[in-house]
């Protein structure tokens, strides 16, 4: 049901998922760590929605949170986490994997933490496919689909037309193992041309050791992609790679919106991916998201002072800029983290009332919200 | 033209790979494979390529912390390539290195104070205790930290804090020349940049020349003077930083160029994509080592290894072909 | 130069955090707190037996009466129907006070223990880091004599140089070490090689530090963690095969007869009085069993206090 989801990227402004006022701490030796400070953000249907920040800001946390991947030590002390309405927080284990398993999908920075390292990529690809009996009834209607538009283009071969019509004659589209296998290894090696892995037959039956960086990172995209997720999450997907390989990572990843339904939540530090393929941004720091613009708005128009200082202080690789500006400090332990806003004591910006007042996110402009005092709240 | 500090004269680096019972080497792999480059006094020099493409194993060499394989390091005018044992300590005073991950590169048993004494102690650089501790006072306020800091352990600092001890200790010599080997990829973008001023600040107080590695193009742009492109252990162009950003030469530097991905969405364009993976140091094509992945390869490319040449004053690329990009056309060097 | 960096927040927690939170994975784990506590109940024991026990208390009743007997029990063996004294655990094969030879024992055991596992580190330490830090041939050489001593038996070896030996304190000692030493060499050999691929010894290296500056000023000291778990785990283990030679009679004269009392010793005169009279046995027994499983709980509770995947 959920997989054939026909989705009309026309539905601009439809919300996928929400989060809103998620706190997250974690226990540790040295005490409490509040992770997340109340994380509010929304994610719409189709769109690339970058979530940037610096490290300990939470923007992996709350990926996590997303996917029900927090470890043990961590505590969703409040909070939602609405996937199309229903609170993922609020489910019980067994619905939450099943909702988890096909409509959040993750790709994490570094490949091999999820990729078995013992079993060719292709089998691990296609045992998503067969192990779901979701998938089952879409196997078999894609392939009809397939050989429909083989039929019309060139004909089929007699063994294809049998083909057809024995899938056709599926009534109860209870497939045998043999022809299951089959099916789920066509429609593997059509999402490894999909993310355009080369010689997909020949990659299939490798092992991960044998693939380049590059490539074990499109095989994750594809795994992430067979479950048809609604929600991608992609952490630091092209942090490890090297510049020409993430240029064919965020390409591929560009040609893919439209193609797939799914909304992508792009993890990132590097505010040069962010401005290449995301539509939409969400900046946090040290817990709290500061500031949500579309990327253009929040390049030209950046309101909030971290979200300046940030900008300011990336080498640009276009130009020469004299004089490299930073924000003084480092980012706060969060453990103990600063009163009210918790950027004030870096800020060049700050008045009185930043240490004691916790900033709202306020919508100043369409679209365009900031946590920060100089906005109001 | 000024004095060049450093020269490496076609330098090679190879690893055995050994396998089987009785170890027989089967094959090299190949991490810097006739490498040139020169790094002029005062200046910064910075070497860029991908993972791989041997820059890392080129600063180490280039400060004798392995043994070259071939070829000629010269340091000041003086033959450094087989210097061994105590002839090399010397040269250790004047010659130091900054890692990428200061946590890994400090001993976390060490306070600030005795990783800062400890380099004057071996090279004999401070008569007595109270000269060493003025020293080290000097040194942290150097780098912009508290004389108060100089009594902690490393894992009590963050990470900008680190590096900046792990410049200081670099310091606590007075070398001439520091390898910088991707000295803020393990950094913060907000506090990168409080690195990279301090250490362009030192470099202006205390005359100091750089080999800045890094893959992050961005950041070479803004603090080097030349820089050296690197691709499977070659340096494939040199130039002036300006002249190689604005007219890169070398069809591996232009691709490299083109998939930096532009922090501003209004220059949003398609990322130029150069296709396949860097090949493995231990299977390096023939002919030109690039060849496989270049656009513009001939039949002349994959034969003829091609030599270093001058296309622009102060711009050298190892091209058979001087390639107007715009228009696609080659004339033969 | 931009300034303000010394404004910086640096993570707090200093050499008291780190202490502080190392007792408390101790203390939260309750078999690791049972072994410190008997741990250091041996060493208390061990240091102050001396004083404690009367110098008298080892003259032996010419007249053998082996008993058990207080208000709980009483206990004779046949022959003998008078029992002079109330004793807690009951007289050992001479009639003497069990629990004050027990008492006895421990430094005895302790100290041969604590010497042979020092040696072994020590040993270790000079071989095992010489080894990874040579590396080559050396590394080799060393590594094949530690196989020749791990392809034999170390109870069978130690008996054998006994027997060649002689039986002395000092040959007992040296017969344990030579079993033990190569897995200290093994040890610290593995820490070394794994320690100095680490960036700061590059660092170290670029700035003119000698082998030796390097390799004792930093990597033996950043080595050393494992190396203190192994030897805690050791001491129950020593002392159990010391007391297992004891046992077999390979000891000298005066100790394996349990004249001077050693836990071994002890236990094997007891063994022939094991049906008529088993708390001979059963005690020393368990006092061998109570002290290395002390040491065991305790070094098992270090490894995971050390481990660095607890610590950040």
């Amino acid at each position: 049901m959920t997989s054939q989801a026909s989705v009309q990227r026309g539905s601009d402004h439809e919300v996928v998922l929400e989060v809103k006022g998620l706190k997250v701490s974690f226990h540790t030796y040295l005490g409490e760590v509040k992770a997340l400070d109340g994380v509010d953000f929304e994610v719409k249907r189709g769109e690339v929605l970058g979530l940037v920040g610096e490290s300990g800001c939470g923007k992996t946390v709350t990926a996590l949170a997303i996917g029900g991947l927090l470890s043990d030590n961590a505590k969703v002390e409040a909070g939602q986490i609405l996937l199309e309405g229903k609170d993922l927080l609020k489910e019980t284990k067994d619905e939450l994997r099943q909702t988890r398993l096909r409509e959040v999908s993750f790709v994490f920075q570094d490949p091999m933490t999820f990729i078995n390292p013992v079993l060719s990529v292709g089998s691990q690809i296609a045992e998503i496919l067969e192990s779901d009996k979701g998938f089952q009834a879409e196997l078999v209607e894609y392939r009809i689909a397939e050989l429909a538009r083989a039929e019309s283009k060139a004909g089929l071969t007699p063994a294809e037309v049998e083909e057809k019509r024995s899938l056709e004659g599926l009534k109860d589209k209870k497939l045998s193992k043999r022809s299951l296998r089959r099916l789920a290894k066509l429609r593997t090696l059509d999402y490894m041309r999909t993310v355009r892995l080369p010689d997909p037959e020949r990659v299939y039956n490798m092992y991960p050791f044998e693939l380049s960086g590059g490539m074990r990172q499109r095989v994750m995209i594809a795994m992430a992609l067979v479950r048809r997720p609604k929600v991608l999450l992609a952490d630091e997907i092209t942090t490890a790679l090297d510049v020409t390989v993430q240029a064919q990572v965020l390409r591929l990843l560009a040609d893919l919106r439209g193609k797939i339904d799914a909304s992508v939540v792009l993890i990132t530090h590097d505010l040069g991916v962010v401005s290449e393929i995301c539509d939409r941004v969400v900046v946090m720091y040290a817990g709290n998201v500061v500031e949500i613009a579309d990327v253009e708005e929040l390049f030209a128009n950046p309101m909030h002072p971290y979200t300046q200082g940030l900008l300011a202080s990336i080498p640009r690789p276009d130009v020469f800029t004299k004089e490299i500006k930073s924000i003084s400090g480092s980012v706060p332990n969060l453990i103990s983290p600063p009163s009210g806003c918790r950027f004030h004591p870096r800020c060049p910006k700050r008045f009185e009332r930043c240490p004691l007042v916790k900033p709202p996110l306020i919508e100043v402009e369409p679209g365009h919200r900031v946590a920060c005092l100089l906005y109001g709240g | 033209m000024a004095e060049a500090l450093l020269q490496v004269q076609d330098l090679y680096k190879w690893y055995p790979i050994k396998g089987g019972l009785l170890g027989r080497t089967n094959g090299f792999v190949k991490a810097v494979d006739g490498a040139t480059l020169s790094a002029e006094k005062g200046e910064t020099l910075g070497v860029v390529g991908e993972s791989g493409c041997g820059k890392t194993t080129l600063g180490r060499t280039a400060l004798r912390l392995t043994q070259p394989t071939k070829g000629q390091i010269l340091f000041d005018g003086q033959d450094i390539t087989s210097l061994k044992g105590r002839k090399l300590k010397p040269l250790r005073r004047r010659m130091q290195i900054v890692f990428q991950d200061p946590y890994a590169s400090l001993d976390p048993r060490q306070t600030v104070r005795s990783a800062l004494t400890e380099p004057m102690r071996i090279h004999g650089l401070a008569k007595g205790r109270a000269e060493a501790e003025r020293k080290a006072l000097d040194l942290i306020s150097k780098v912009g930290l508290n004389p108060d800091h100089l009594a902690r352990y490393p894992h009590e600092f963050s990470g900008g804090q680190r590096q900046r001890i792990a410049v200081a200790r670099a310091l606590a010599v007075s070398p001439d020349f520091i390898v910088l080997d991707e000295p803020t990829s393990s950094l913060d973008v907000s506090v990168q940049s409080q690195i990279l001023s301090l250490l362009k600040a030192l470099q202006k107080d205390l005359d100091l020349t750089y080999m800045f590695i890094s893959h992050n193009l961005a950041v070479v742009r803004q603090v080097c003077n030349r820089i050296a492109v690197m691709y499977l252990g070659r340096v494939v162009e040199m130039a002036e930083t300006e002249s190689l950003f604005r007219s890169p030469k070398h069809p591996y530097t232009k691709a490299l160029l083109a998939s930096v991905p532009i922090p501003d969405p209004k220059k949003r364009t398609e990322l130029a994509v150069l296709e396949g993976d860097v090949p493995s140091p231990v299977n390096i094509p023939p002919g030109c080592r690039f060849r496989p992945r270049c656009e513009f390869a001939t039949g002349r490319c994959a034969e003829v290894s091609p030599p270093m040449k001058e296309v622009r004053p102060g711009q050298r690329i190892e091209c058979l072909y001087d390639i107007d990009f715009a228009t696609r056309k080659k004339t033969e060097l | 130069m931009e300034s303000k960096a010394g404004a910086e927040e640096a993570p707090k927690s200093g050499a008291m955090a780190d202490l502080r939170y190392s007792l408390h994975l101790m203390s939260r784990n309750k078999l690791v707190l049972a072994g410190s506590v008997l741990a250091a109940g041996t060493i208390l024991v061990a240091l102050l037996a001396h004083v404690i026990v009367p110098a008298s208390a080892t003259v032996d009743d010419r007249a053998i009466r082996i008993c058990w007997n207080n208000s709980l029990i009483n206990w004779h063996i046949p022959s003998i129907n008078v029992c002079p004294r109330p004793l807690p655990l009951g007289t050992d094969a001479y009639g003497r006070n069990l629990l004050l030879m027990i008492i006895l024992a421990v430094p005895l055991d302790l100290s041969i223990a604590l010497e042979i596992v020092a040696s072994a580190v020590v040993i270790g330490l000079v071989f095992g880091s010489i080894a990874g830090y040579a590396g080559g041939i050396v590394d080799e050489a060393i590594l094949r004599v530690t196989d020749i001593f791990f392809a034999v038996p170390g109870i069978l070896l130690a008996i054998v140089l006994m027997t060649v030996l002689g039986r002395t304190i000092p040959n007992l000692t040296l017969a344990v070490l030579i079993t033990w030493w190569p897995l200290y060499v093994r040890l610290i050999r593995s820490q070394v090689l794994s320690e100095k691929e680490r960036p700061y010894v590059e660092a170290l290296r670029a700035m003119g530090a000698g082998r030796f500056r390097i390799l004792f000023r930093h990597v033996v000291p950043n080595s050393i963690y494992p190396l203190i778990v192994q030897s805690t785990l050791d001491i129950g283990s020593v002392i159990l095969t010391v007391s297992t030679l004891v046992f077999l009679g390979f000891a000298p004269s005066n100790i394996a007869t349990g004249q001077t009392p050693e836990l071994g010793s002890l236990t094997s005169q007891g063994s022939q009085y094991i049906f008529s009279a088993p708390w001979l046995i059963i005690f020393p027994g368990l006092t061998i069993l109570i002290i290395s499983l002390g040491f065991n709980l305790l070094g098992d509770g270090l490894r995971d206090v050390f481990d660095p995947r607890l610590r950040r």
